[in-house]
């Protein structure tokens, strides 16, 4: 009798032993296979910006809409969701990821109003925007100085900084991937 | 009292065999968490792969960047990384004596690093940059008429002192009278690496509104009294122009256009030996087309019609150009950016046709003659050149940018050189580098600053020399003439010198941030 | 005599309940680990092969077909360096299907050199049906492989689902894709 106690208490510490072990693999799995994720998301983010001229790099992924090149609303914008994550509890749009570059909003005194949007202003590409994670402010188009104008047609570079934030299955995470962009001028080598 | 006793044999078997279970089952859960751990660690060293390459791609821009201003292309180093976010880089940049230069950039992020290296090869100064040029000495006879425009500009904007001379002189001098703002003259640039002799005479005084520079040793000299807008400097730096190269394409034996019934050739590539238009008979050239010739004649009362609207038109030509006198040029379009006639022989070629042509001339080793008959606008350079009396040139400032923006480096060849495991404990690129946070400098900061010695006339004709740090000089766009120009010590070859200048200044007249009224008239356009 | 009996009777539920054990146990580490397998795999060849793209050449890219054209195969020059001042090109490579289309591989065009990636490549990606000729997964594609390329400008889009089938009767699929533009 008491060897079959001892049995049994021996066999439950292992069957619950190895449950424990499934568990928590099954958890680092899937934290991995989150951030995974992410990082593929925002690796696909920058190589569809860099399939655009710089000079419609800022119009294309700002966070207003009345920029957009082919008309409002048109473009891809700032914001982004991700097959397989979860937003946070506090976004409403549905999205996760998110595209910082060097902005800067502007109130604007229209000469004439558009009958398309609402805003009264526009995000504007800055060199005098202050974000430590993008390394601002910073010269961008290759003058060696630092203005208050818009260079989102000039700059030479773009500090570009992607952020996913998403509601993982054991918590809140979040990744971010930076760099900067340029236009290289591509010789022939042929 | 029965006292029952479980056989002996049986006694503790139970306990071996749970013992067994257990054992087994554990070495599954180990094997398990094994494979799950190293997938897991390899998906994590995957994503920060991912984090090092574009850290890494940002040092190279940021090399990039430090070379299009002239310095090395050096950020950084392994013993002072510069920081961007999370993540450490560092360029090494090689400078190679044929232009070339091999940049390597290590960025760390994670417990990965990231090594890409790339080529970049200075690229050849646009030759229209150089406006009015000969090598040899270049004597302006009598009659001759230069000065400059801008041809990106509405025409009623792009006043100069030559044009309303031609043109609006009443109501230029009206607007001088009423206080309306007069533009400044665009200066056009006439230069050789000789001497600069300006003739005129009272039957046909000669007009230049322009910068004359001649070359080292060189002089500016006017005879008679020519009308003269502008500035004129000596001894300035030798110009060396840029080797013309022919492009590759099979050329289709003589081509003689004598039929009398205009002949077209379509846009594309061609190639043909010695083209001859006789008289009485239109040769057209439709853009875009990249044409290929050994010579190229138009006969007495030919014509040469050139529609680029819809594509650039480059005539290559291998030999001399022969443009008799009584030939018509025409060009429908009339955009200098978008003609270009390229003559590589070493003999003399003759523009005499009458008309209008729009665009650059290039001859780096050959002399060409221009009739009285040929107007040009854009650029004229020529090893030797030679005007007849009464020739109207015409600089195109807007083309000479154009040229200016060729300048960038153009990047050659880009490659993966490795992606590593720090194999470190920690996931911080810090410890593993032994660097402190504190110490290391922010990307855009981290450009190696090499020393600058230059020597310029600046724009009031004063001549200056500047000595300190590249970042410190701030004159670039005030620069006339360059005299010479060190980096770090070394000085730099007069092409390379120019490019940096001339860069320096396209950045300045290109276009330029928006101001916020720009802004809001886009929003509401 | 019933305690016997009892004891017996215990003894052989434990036993079957340890058999039991042991056989869930080996079923999900199987499992589990078929999954983890997978997921690692397809991992790792979407990368390797978005990396090798990303250094080619955009000009060498052949075919390059953009959606709802798509190539299961290929075919690209990297940049090996920088020699003599001369750009010194790799030799034609190829990452694609084999003709069976269960493997993916990487080798040399002149077939001097092969090695197979994985071989658990499903027919069509992850919830397109074949022979339908329409885009069930709405990728903008059409009964397209479980490996598909399409290019937009310097844009290469890299699709791959894997699929293993287990002794249980059990599928397991997993699909990555991602996009990388030329860098040459």
């Amino acid at each position: 009798m008491l060897e079959l106690m001892i049995v049994i208490a021996i066999l439950v510490v292992a069957v619950s032993m190895f449950s424990q072990i499934v568990t928590s693999t099954a958890q680092m799995r899937s934290v991995s296979r989150e951030r995974s994720l992410a990082a593929e998301a925002a690796r696909n983010v920058l190589e569809r910006m860099r399939n655009e001229p710089l000079s419609d790099v800022f119009d294309l992924f700002n966070a207003s809409p009345e920029d957009d090149p082919d008309g409002l609303g048109t473009a891809p914008g700032h914001r982004f969701p991700v097959r397989g994550l979860r937003p946070l509890e506090s976004v409403d749009d549905g999205s996760v990821g998110e595209i910082v570059m060097p902005a800067l909003w502007v109130a604007l005194e229209r000469k004439t109003k558009s009958s398309a949007g609402t805003a009264d202003g526009l995000w504007t590409l800055r060199e005098d925007s202050l974000d430590e994670s993008l390394d601002m402010p910073r010269d961008l188009n290759g003058d060696n100085m630092i203005d208050a104008l818009d260079h989102r047609y000039d700059a030479l570079s773009i500090p570009v900084l992607v952020r996913i934030a998403w509601q993982g299955r054991y918590g809140a995470r979040s990744l971010e991937m930076r760099t900067v962009l340029t236009d290289f001028d591509l010789g022939d080598t042929r | 009292m029965m006292i029952y006793r479980p056989l002996a044999a049986r006694r503790g078997s139970t306990l071996v065999l749970s013992l067994i279970v257990v054992l087994v089952v554990g070495m599954m859960a180990g094997s398990f968490m094994q494979l799950n751990s190293a997938a897991t660690r390899r998906q994590a060293l995957a994503v920060d792969n991912k984090l090092a390459f574009y850290i890494s791609e940002a040092g190279l821009t940021e090399g990039y960047l430090a070379l299009l201003s002239g310095k090395s292309g050096d950020i950084g180093s392994a013993e002072s990384p510069a920081i961007y976010g999370d993540g450490l880089v560092w360029v090494e940049a090689t400078h190679h004596g044929d232009g070339m230069v091999e940049m390597a950039s290590t960025g760390f992020a994670g417990r990965a690093s990231t090594k890409l290296s790339a080529v970049f090869a200075s690229s050849t100064m646009g030759a229209a940059r150089f406006g009015v040029f000969s090598q040899q000495d270049l004597i302006l006879p009598a009659g001759t008429a230069i000065d400059g425009y801008d041809s990106s500009m509405a025409e009623e904007e792009s006043a100069s002192f030559g044009q309303s001379l031609g043109g609006s002189l009443v109501g230029g001098l009206l607007d001088v009278l009423s206080g309306e703002e007069v533009p400044p003259p665009v200066l056009a640039r006439v230069a050789s690496n000789g001497n600069i002799v300006v003739n005129s005479d009272q039957s046909q005084p000669t007009s230049l509104t322009a910068t004359l520079a001649s070359g080292p040793l060189g002089s500016v000299t006017f005879v008679g009294d020519p009308v003269f807008v502008g500035e004129k400097f000596e001894d300035g730096l030798e110009v060396v122009l840029p080797t013309l190269t022919l492009p590759r394409i099979e050329q289709a034996g003589d081509r003689s256009v004598r039929s009398g019934t205009p002949v077209v050739i379509d846009a594309g590539a061609h190639g043909f030996n010695d083209v001859v238009v006789g008289a009485e008979t239109m040769l057209q050239l439709n853009g875009p087309l990249v044409l290929v010739v050994d010579s190229l004649t138009l006969m007495s009362s030919a014509s040469l019609l050139v529609d680029e609207r819809l594509g650039a038109v480059q005539i290559y030509v291998r030999n001399e150009v022969d443009f008799q006198a009584g030939s018509r040029f025409d060009q429908v379009g009339r955009e200098t950016e978008n003609f270009e006639l390229l003559i590589a022989g070493t003999g003399a070629s003759t523009l005499a046709a009458s008309g209008e042509l729009h665009g650059l001339v290039y001859a780096p080793n050959g002399s060409v003659n221009v009739g009285a008959g040929t107007e040009l606008f854009g650029s004229l350079v020529a090893e030797s050149l030679s005007l007849d009396r009464g020739v109207s040139l015409h600089f195109d400032a807007h083309l000479a940018r154009t040229a200016a923006s060729s300048l960038l480096p153009r990047l050659i060849s880009w490659r993966i050189d490795e992606m590593s495991n720090l194999g470190t404990a920690s996931s911080d690129p810090f410890v593993a580098l032994g660097v402190e946070r504190d110490d290391c400098v922010r990307l855009s900061e981290s450009s190696v600053q090499p020393t600058l010695r230059i020597e310029y006339w600046n724009k009031s004709k004063n001549r200056i020399v500047f000595d300190g740090l590249w970042d410190d000089f701030q004159g670039w766009t005030n620069i006339l003439e360059i005299i010479s120009l060190a980096r770090d010590g070394v000085p730099l070859t007069a092409e390379e010198a120019q490019k940096i200048v001339a860069y320096a200044q396209h950045l300045d007249e290109s276009v330029l941030g928006l101001t916020d009224d720009l802004l809001a008239g886009l929003l509401g356009g | 005599m019933i305690e016997m009996l009892l004891v017996l009777a215990l003894v052989g539920v434990i036993t079957t309940k340890l058999a039991m054990v042991l056989q869930q146990a080996s079923e999900v580490h199987r499992t589990e680990s078929s999954g983890i397998a997978l997921q690692d795999q397809a991992n790792r060849v979407i990368d390797q092969i978005a990396w090798k793209v990303l250094s080619a050449r955009r000009e060498s890219l052949t075919p390059a077909p953009e959606a709802p054209d798509y190539a299961v195969r290929l075919r690209y020059q990297v940049h090996m360096g920088f020699e003599d001042g001369e750009v010194v090109m790799g030799d034609p490579e190829v990452i694609g299907l084999t003709d069976t289309g269960e493997q993916v591989y990487w080798g040399l065009e002149d077939n001097s050199r092969t090695v197979v990636w994985c071989n658990t490549v499903a027919n069509y990606l992850m919830n397109e049906i074949g022979g339908d000729d329409l885009d069930n997964n709405e990728n903008s594609l059409f009964d397209e492989a479980g490996l598909a390329f399409d290019v937009d400008r310097d844009l290469v889009r890299i699709q791959l689902t894997l699929r293993r089938l287990l002794s249980s009767g059990e599928v397991i699929t997993f699909h990555e894709e991602t996009a990388v533009t030329c860098r040459n």
